[in-house]
């Protein structure tokens, strides 16, 4: 059946139904039903199809009305109301039932499409809130503010990218030019694709950090023990090193955090902030790309009124410039790297996290006498997070 | 007085009670047609006259301890004796119900001669009768309130509901003879799986080679065909005999009916001699008809005949025939040796080409009856949905005549009890969490649509609609795929479910959630609505506020007891006497026996009414004094 007949039928059929309703069979209203759900689904809702919709609603016979009721998940939004609100009052249980469940249905399908826009409704509230609570200059500012943020910062993204991409091609176009002449060298394809590898995980990781960084923090929070987080976060930023063949025995690590210290928090969330916070102290002492000068990292931690933990970390390694910590205490992503091999995004994602947990990250330093970053996370959540 | 020509033949009414043995030997009880009350002190057996009535006109409450205590109160009571009902039916007819103490209620017409009236079946009237908390007890069950409904348009109603159960025995007949054709069908089917392969190897033999292949393919052939040419002969013999006997079983039929049909009685009576002309002309017929089904036996049995001396020509033919085969199959050595394999293989696919044909029969039948199926199905809906018609119309009636103070609706099929039963017991060998199965299927498929669903072998309909995960449709569709609980899904009874509900102060409450009065109180006046029957109501002031006495129910009989009869056992003296009540009855006892002191009208009976109900004239007169009237 092509869409257009369907179409010319129903309007001869409306109003055959609505000179007489038994002008057709119950069983045929029924097919007659299933003809318009099937016009729904494949072409979409016609004007036609749901004004049949509503005479068949009114049906004497339950089963068509019932049928009627199953075809409310096809009904646009708009047509919906009037529909189901005719449908919920009926008088027969499984009419009834059906239309709860296509209501239940919908229910449903809104909440994931909310969830999908969540995000910027988030944004558009809190733009309401500051216009409510600033002013509405003040609300155009900031939504002016965000805006040039998000170039910044996929203006830097792109040109870390292309940083990597370049190299990229130019290595494959080279590969490709070598395969022209005869006899292949093994050892220049082994070369160039293994630094074409790296640079292939290095854009892994830079994707992978601005995954981390623009994802919201979880909000269920559990209680940990602060040595256990920090033990973890430790291991794993020398099983990284490990892995990358670099070898961090020259730099000693100190790590003194009192037994008894907890803070409600999301695991994963801080494990990670206190590995980019160590993972820079190391790199303080970085001298070429493999290879580290010998130095101390030290992390300590106490408790602040009983409220709060500290935790921090001091290195006494490369430190930075005036220039450079101001550069950094902007905490904008991909643009401050000292680029051994990070993205530039190790700091920026510390600090979201543990601000998302109503903490702080402040750091200093002084060019060649060292770092230190404090980290203050509150006891108890409450703040912060999603 | 009752206005006789104004009230005739629009309502059923109670004449007289009398009572012959017990508790109230002798007694008499002349009603009027309007409102009547019996009063007395305490045990002076007002309720028992009202029981009597009940049991006399075979109208025992349907619940088994209900019917237990009538029983026992009406034995104890009547001691052996018995109880006599006259009765005037709105047409104008009148009988006499009579029933001894642990006999059946007989119904005599006015010489007193028996008839066969039924009283259970609904043969002259129903009577309404509530016993002390009867009335609160529909408030707290559907079924009741149902009941209640259905009564408003009890004829129409049971008319219905018997349709139904032919329907649905007409259904059960219908599913009892698709089960075995089926099964037939698909044992059929699952042997003729062989005939491809039998095809398959008789197709070999005729592609060898070999000299005379052609010929030796073509003997072969021929052979099959004689083979079946036999079978036919078989088949045809058979259709005749069948015939034969279901046509022989036919005569003398009328002939035989006749003499049941057409009594002594009637042929004597004062129509003999129309009946006797009657019986004669059908006799004829009789005579006639038996004539042309014998000439048709002959004819079958000539035929059959014929097809004997048929037969024997055709073995002969075949005889030869098969010495002809026999002798080009010598002819050629390695032919021979395959002759008696292929011999068989044709002789197997005759067989089976034969019961293909019997299995296409089948299909044939069953299709014819699953059309059956499906327009008696129709028709049930149709009935269902008649049915609710009419019930919705007396909630209509209800709400027009008692709004906004009560109101009442009902929901089609609202208790799907039956059929989630139905749902759990085929379910209950499968190891799921049964109850949670059934009724989120029961929430969303209603039973034929299940059934359809099943027999579609739609699991995804099962896991879409019903939210089952997929290891529970698959057990679900296993354990109902061509059960007979299929059939049973199409027929399973789908109650519809009432809701009458009270308007306290604005706030519309569920007569469950109600106090005791509040329930009297919302279902005592639909009681007292119109209605063709006689309404008997011990105590209905029970559990309900004087100001309500006056408000409601005094208010309903006044409308009313022109246009239905009304036996009320009071306490309450607003009832008879602002119900302005056409007669008073008044019982006393010593004890042992009870009897009417006094009879007749509110003035006539003034005396026992203030004693009984006031509490005497002293404490009336003191009351009034204090109350400053």
């Amino acid at each position: 059946m092509t869409d257009q007949p369907a179409q010319l039928d129903m309007a001869q059929v409306m109003s055959q139904l609505q000179q007489d309703r038994e002008a057709l069979d119950w069983p045929e209203r029924r097919a007659l039903v299933k003809v318009v759900a099937d016009h729904l689904s494949r072409v979409g809702p016609t004007e036609a199809a749901l004004s049949l919709l509503l005479v068949l609603a009114e049906d004497p016979k339950w089963e068509v009305r019932k049928d009627v009721a199953d075809c409310l998940v096809l009904v646009p939004d708009d047509d919906f109301p009037r529909l189901a609100a005719k449908l919920s009052q009926d008088s027969n249980l499984f009419v009834l039932k059906a239309t709860e469940r296509a209501l239940d249905r919908r229910r449903r399908g809104q909440q994931t499409a909310q969830k999908k826009r969540r995000g910027l409704d988030q944004v558009q509230d809190q733009y309401a809130n500051i216009e409510k609570m600033h002013g509405t200059i003040a609300a155009e500012k900031a939504r002016q503010m965000a805006e040039r943020l998000y170039d910044v910062l996929v203006g830097a993204t792109v040109h870390d990218m292309r940083n990597i991409l370049g190299p990229l091609k130019s290595g494959i176009a080279a590969l490709l030019g070598h395969l022209g002449d005869n006899g292949v060298d093994a050892k220049l394809f082994e070369k160039s694709l293994t630094k074409m590898g790296h640079q292939a995980e290095m854009l892994e990781r830079l994707l992978e950090d601005m995954r981390a960084y623009s994802q919201p923090t979880p909000s269920d929070r559990r209680r940990e023990r602060l040595v256990d987080v920090v033990k973890e976060a430790h291991g794993i930023v020398l099983d990284a090193f490990h892995a990358t063949g670099r070898d961090p025995s020259r730099v000693r690590a100190r790590i003194d955090v009192p037994e008894n210290l907890t803070a409600e928090m999301s695991r994963h969330q801080i494990v990670r902030a206190v590995c980019n916070v160590l993972k820079n102290a190391y790199e303080a002492f970085a001298n070429d790309p493999q290879t580290f000068a010998t130095g101390e990292v030290c992390l300590t931690a106490r408790s602040v009124n009983g409220e709060r933990v500290e935790v921090v970390v001091v290195d006494n390694g490369m430190g930075l410039s005036a220039d450079e910590l101001e550069e950094v205490r902007r905490f904008v992503p991909g643009g401050t790297s000292k680029k051994t091999h990070g993205t530039g995004f190790g700091l920026p994602i510390a600090k979201r996290k543990i601000e998302d947990h109503g903490g702080l990250l402040a750091i200093d330093s002084e060019e060649d006498k060292g770092t230190r970053v404090t980290i203050t996370l509150p006891v108890d959540a409450g703040g912060g997070g999603e | 007085m009752v206005d006789k020509s104004a009230s005739k033949d629009t309502f059923h009414r109670l004449q007289s009670v009398s009572v012959v043995g017990g508790f109230l030997d002798g007694q008499r009880f002349d009603l009027s047609d309007g409102l009547n009350c019996v009063i007395g002190a305490r045990g002076t057996g007002k309720t028992t006259v009202l029981e009597f009535v009940r049991y006399a006109m075979d109208a025992l409450p349907a619940d088994g301890a209900a019917r237990r205590r009538v029983e026992s109160l009406v034995e104890q009571n009547l001691a052996g004796g018995r109880i006599e009902v006259a009765v005037r039916t709105k047409d104008g007819l009148s009988y006499v119900v009579s029933r001894s103490a642990g006999d059946e209620p007989v119904v005599l017409d006015e010489h007193r001669n028996p008839t066969d009236i039924s009283l259970r079946s609904g043969g002259l009237f129903k009577v309404d009768i509530f016993s002390q908390n009867e009335v609160e007890a529909i408030a707290d069950q559907a079924s009741s309130q149902l009941d209640l409904i259905d009564n408003f348009e009890a004829d129409r109603i049971a008319d219905i509901e018997h349709r139904i159960r032919t329907l649905k025995a007409d259904l059960a007949a219908n599913a009892s003879k698709i089960t075995p054709l089926q099964q037939k069908a698909d044992a059929i089917g699952d042997e003729l799986n062989a005939l491809g392969n039998v095809n398959e190897k008789l197709k070999a033999f005729k592609t060898e080679g070999g000299d005379d292949a052609d010929a030796i393919n073509q003997a072969h052939g021929l052979k099959a065909l004689r083979d079946r040419e036999r079978r036919a002969v078989g088949a045809t013999n058979d259709l005749l005999a069948e015939l034969y006997r279901a046509i022989a079983a036919n005569v003398g039929h009328i002939g035989q009916r006749l003499a049941t049909i057409f009594t002594d009685d009637m042929l004597k009576g004062p129509n003999g001699s129309l009946v006797e002309e009657m019986r004669l002309g059908l006799q004829t017929c009789s005579d006639d008809v038996d004539r042309l089904l014998r000439d048709a036996l002959e004819r079958i049995q000539a035929e059959g005949e014929t097809v004997a001396a048929k037969s024997g020509k055709l073995d002969l033919a075949h005889k030869q025939q098969d010495l002809k085969f026999q002798e080009l199959i010598e002819k050629h050595k390695e032919a021979q040796g395959k002759a008696a394999e292929r011999h068989r293989l044709e002789k197997l696919r005759n067989d089976l080409l034969a019961k293909q044909r019997e299995r296409d029969q089948l299909l044939e039948q069953l299709k014819a009856l699953r059309e059956e199926r499906t327009r008696l199905l129709r028709q049930l809906s149709e009935l269902r949905d008649e049915r609710f018609g009419v019930r919705q119309t007396i909630v209509d009636r209800i709400n027009a005549a008692l709004s906004p103070s009560i109101k009442a609706s009902i929901i089609q099929f609202g208790n799907p009890e039956e059929y989630r039963a139905l749902l759990e017991e085929a379910l209950k060998d499968n190891r799921l969490r049964r109850n949670v199965v059934a009724g989120k299927v029961a929430n969303a498929f209603w039973p034929a649509e299940l059934a359809e669903a099943i027999k579609q072998r739609d699991t995804q309909a099962l896991i879409d609609k019903a939210e089952l995960n997929a290891d529970q449709a698959d057990k679900v569709m296993a354990a109902m795929v061509g059960s007979q609980v299929l059939f049973d899904l199409e027929t399973v009874e789908l109650i519809d479910l009432p809701k009458i509900e009270l308007n306290d102060n604005g706030t519309l409450k569920e007569t469950g959630a109600l106090s005791t009065g509040q329930k009297c109180t919302t279902i005592l006046p639909i009681l007292l609505m119109d209605s063709e029957n006689p309404l008997l109501i011990d105590q209905p002031e029970d559990n309900l506020d004087n100001r309500f006495v006056f408000e409601t129910i005094v208010e309903s009989i006044g409308k009313i007891k022109r246009r239905r009869q009304l036996i009320f056992v009071t306490h309450n003296p607003n009832i008879p006497v602002l119900g302005d009540a056409d007669k008073v009855f008044v019982l006393d006892s010593d004890g042992t026996t009870a009897r009417k002191v006094n009879e007749g009208t509110v003035d006539h009976c003034k005396d026992n009414i203030v004693t009984l109900l006031e509490g005497g004239e002293d404490a009336f007169k003191r009351r009034k004094a204090r109350y400053s009237y």
